[in-house]
């Protein structure tokens, strides 16, 4: 996962074997197969376009790989139908691409690299042309066929809740570098850097200095506060760090807690039918995002003063912005 | 308003339907009225006649319209094959469209030559004293000069040098309007580069070559001037209908030209049944 | 990576063997209008400009190019005849595609119509309009060649513009109707401008598609006729010589500098050519 231009694509390209990398290996399953053409390794992708050949029908296009591997003609007649059942596209053999729809379209172009059970499957953002129903839809279906066949599946997406929604280990790049790679749920709850905090989900982002190290926590001055979180590694005293905690972990309460607590105004209220977006506004001006769930729309009033909250555990310390040099911090963090 | 859509359309069309209507459909017509009327000394009679179709069946033409399809069919063949890997080094090897366009226009200058001027500079390459006699006899292939002129191959080169940015222009608007995804997607599901090319690009650019096909057919077809200079002793229609104008039998060379145009129709028609031509536009 | 390398060469010499065969009789057409002899072959015997301008010296009357005055006679009906066909044929062309560029009832049908002008050869047009001349009792004379050029231009036009009319523009058109523009508006405004390095483009095919025709001309030409039909008409009657060659020369040179003309104005909207 990652930004526009950051490389997702041509990182499976040449997992595919459609591009050679200048350096390095590709290891599948133990095998190098860094030198290996596209058509000899055990992979295959699917497009954004879908790629389906336009002279040629569903059934063909499904069996194409299958016919290269000189099958007999039964048997890859039984594969297709079996596959084109699974997929939910039953009885559509003789159909042209042109006649389908965007989702009918995705669908038989997964036919057609599933058929051959390859050992790794490649998508490039396979569901970025389709409405959001139905990416929801296929989402759910791509998941369940994975988990059916047993597969193991590259998937490049920008869209952060495909990643986490579908991905069980999550490598987020930038600009061609690695920023974090881990499983997908540590990475949402523990972001190694400001870049990947900001594009993996909404954050809220406060400068502050280190005052020092209290057990497992790490106190940081900011100017709203000050504030415990975790942090990973060691922290100077007095070192420029980046406190941050996830909308849906602020709490409103009459009570406030010792700890990580302070006072905000409410300045705007966007309600979203099972969230309400509340953006507040800290004692000195920083806007803070606040996701509130099942609330009836009129409870958060302008200007409204609440008390905010949050544990300790939720927060957490950051002290690198990216792996990227040079990055424009304010536009990531404030956004453009 | 939806009236005055139509209308306008129409309104629109009415120049090029007109002319066409003057200057394309009556003179086919004619062609065809003709080849039934009989041959006279001022030109033609108004007596209706099949004798122009009857001779259509003298072994001198059936002999003629043998050699000249022949002849269309291989230049065809030819350029065909010699024109599609340029066509296609144009559209998949060359990167910047600028490049292109200018390798594009650089095929196009030779073509800016006059024609009679262009067929008579093959006698100075093809002829005792040309060039490839020259080069034949420097290599010590031959000890006397071959006459390589006169003949069914040198009005093939002839065609082909003529004729092929014609086949190979629409090959690369076919190959260039193919998405690029689907030869790595054949790729991908197992094909080698070849059997990508040969089962996914190669049908794809099938409207390219046809129309190129229809283009070399067609000029080939009725082309004399070429025969008439290269071809001392060959007899096409192309020819005949040009020797029979002049003659004055203007029914028979009706007749003749009646008989090029069914066959081209009925080959157009064949073709249009397998490919979609529309597509390319 | 080394594959894409090698298999890239090779395509590119490839390329350069044929363009060298196709340029082959040009390169020779060049060298030997130079020829200092009357025969049209080679050998080279020495270096002359007789061909392109000195008057005639021979006992058969065969002189240089500019002292030809039949030759210089057909390049006038050349110029004349091409830019006629290459001003109608581009009103007619655009006119065209404007109204084909909308689904109506018999769109398709009157498309191929125009294009199978494209599929009658050249001598059973020409033998057609012939006739039709004849019949219709037209005086043959120079402007007779031009509706025959016409009407073989037309395809060429239509296929070269069609394509320009994509999705984008109808948006922009669109845009400029919402705005307030009416039909006429639309066009002088948004239309024209848009396509008009296609409309140049179609301006010169059209020339040059005139400038080179033989097959139907030759059917209906008189006296001397069109450059091509001139040249055509003189070899039959006497034999050729290296002026032949001159004129060739001095006629490709021409063509060449419309075409870079073309090409330069036409890169200017490099996307829109294809």
């Amino acid at each position: 996962m990652g930004p526009s231009g950051s490389g997702k694509t041509t990182l499976l390209k040449c997992i595919a074997g459609l591009l050679t990398p200048e350096a390095g290996k590709i290891v599948l399953d133990g095998v190098d197969i860094t030198d290996v053409p596209p058509h000899k390794r055990n992979t295959s992708l699917i497009f954004q376009d879908y790629a389906l050949f336009p002279h040629m029908t569903v059934e063909e296009n499904v069996e194409f790989g299958l016919k290269l591997k000189k099958m007999d003609k039964d048997t890859i007649k039984s594969e297709v139908k079996h596959t084109l059942g699974v997929i939910g596209l039953a009885g559509f053999e003789d159909r042209m691409p042109r006649e389908l729809s965007g989702g009918e379209k995705q669908r038989v172009a997964v036919a057609r690299s599933l058929v051959l059970k390859p050992k790794l499957l490649l998508y490039d953002e396979p569901l970025a042309n389709l409405d959001y129903r139905l990416q929801r839809k296929m989402e759910e279906e791509l998941k369940s066929i994975h988990e059916e066949f047993g597969l193991t599946s590259v998937y490049i997406t920008h869209n952060q809740e495909q990643a986490l929604s579908l991905g069980d280990r999550l490598m987020v790049i930038n600009k061609g570098m690695i920023e974090q790679v881990g499983n997908t749920d540590e990475i949402y709850l523990g972001p190694a850097n400001v870049f990947t905090a900001r594009f993996l989900g909404e954050i809220n982002i406060l400068n502050g200095k280190v005052a020092g190290k209290e057990g497992e926590f790490v106190r940081v001055v900011t100017e709203e506060g000050s504030f415990l979180g975790r942090g990973h590694g060691t922290f100077e005293t007095n070192a420029q760090v980046f406190y941050c905690v996830r909308p849906e972990k602020l709490r409103v309460g009459a009570t406030p807690p010792k700890e990580n607590s302070t006072s905000a105004k409410v300045v705007t209220t966007i309600y979203r039918g099972t969230e309400a977006e509340v953006i507040l506004a800290f004692n000195h001006e920083t806007r803070v995002k606040y996701i509130a769930y099942d609330v009836t729309p009129g409870t958060f009033k302008e200007h409204e003063a609440l008390n905010i909250h949050w544990r300790p555990e939720d927060a957490v310390v950051l002290s690198e912005v990216s792996k990227v040099k040079d990055i424009d911090i304010d536009k990531l963090i404030y956004g453009s | 308003m939806a009236i005055g859509r139509k209308l306008s359309n129409y309104l629109l069309l009415s120049p090029a339907i007109v002319l066409l209507g003057i200057f394309l459909i009556i003179p086919l017509l004619f062609d065809i009225a003709l080849s039934f009327w009989t041959p006279s000394l001022t030109g033609y009679q108004q007596i209706f006649t099949l004798e122009n179709y009857q001779n259509l069946g003298l072994p001198a033409y059936t002999q003629a319209i043998e050699t000249t399809f022949t002849l269309s069919f291989e230049t065809v063949v030819v350029t065909l094959i010699l024109a599609y890997p340029i066509a296609y080094t144009l559209a998949y090897k060359i990167r910047s469209p600028r490049k292109q366009t200018l390798i594009l226009f650089t095929l196009v200058i030779p073509f800016l030559m006059d024609y009679t001027t262009r067929t008579i500079s093959w006698y100075p390459i093809l002829g005792l004293n040309g060039i490839i006699n020259a080069l034949l006899m420097d290599l010590g292939l031959t000890s006397s000069p071959v006459n390589l002129l006169f003949n069914q191959t040198a009005v093939i080169v002839v065609w082909f040098q003529a004729y092929v940015l014609f086949m190979m222009t629409p090959i690369f608007l076919a190959l260039s309007k193919i998405n690029p995804s689907l030869v790595d997607a054949a790729r991908s599901l197992g094909a080698s580069s070849w059997t990508a090319f040969r089962k996914v690009t190669l049908p794809l650019s099938a409207p390219g070559m046809v129309v190129g096909t229809i283009y070399v057919l067609v000029s080939t077809v009725s082309d004399f001037p070429t025969v008439r200079l290269f071809g001392r002793g060959i007899q096409t229609v192309g020819l005949a209908i040009a020797q029979q104008a002049d003659g004055l039998n203007w029914p028979f060379a009706a007749a003749l030209a009646v008989l090029v145009i069914a066959v081209i129709l009925g080959a157009f028609y064949i073709i249009i049944r397998y490919v979609d031509v529309q597509q390319l536009f | 990576m080394e594959m894409a390398r090698d298999s890239r060469k090779f395509f590119w010499a490839y390329t350069g063997l044929i363009l060298a065969f196709v340029y082959l009789p040009l390169v020779v057409i060049i060298f030997l209008s130079f020829n200092n002899t009357a025969s049209i072959g080679l050998p080279f015997i020495g270096f002359s400009l007789q061909w392109y301008y000195q008057p005639s010296i021979l006992a058969n009357g065969l002189g240089g190019f500019l002292a030809d005055t039949g030759a210089i006679l057909a390049l006038q009906n050349s110029v004349t005849v091409g830019l006629m066909v290459a001003v109608m044929s581009t009103f007619i062309t655009v006119a065209s595609a404007l109204s084909l560029r909308r689904r109506f009832r018999g769109r398709t049908f009157f498309f191929y119509l125009i294009l199978s002008a494209f599929l009658v050869p050249g001598a059973i047009y020409g033998l057609g309009s012939l006739f039709l001349f004849q019949a219709l009792n037209i005086p043959y004379s120079v402007y007779s060649i031009v509706p025959v050029q016409l009407v073989y231009a037309l395809p060429f036009g239509l296929i070269l513009l069609l394509p320009r009319f994509d999705r984008e523009l109808e948006n922009v058109e669109d845009a400029a109707r919402v705005l307030g523009a009416n039909p006429l508006e639309v066009f002088r405004r948004i239309t024209l401008p848009l396509i008009f390095y296609q409309v140049i483009g179609v301006f010169m095919f059209s020339f040059v598609i005139s400038w080179g025709e033989l097959t139907r001309s030759a059917f209906v030409a008189t006296g001397v006729g069109t450059l091509p039909v001139y040249l055509y008409t003189r070899i039959q009657t006497l034999a050729p010589t290296p002026e032949f060659y001159a004129i060739g020369t001095v006629v490709t040179s021409v063509a060449i500098a419309l075409v870079i003309a073309a090409g330069l104005l036409l890169s200017r909207n490099q996307r829109r050519l294809f």
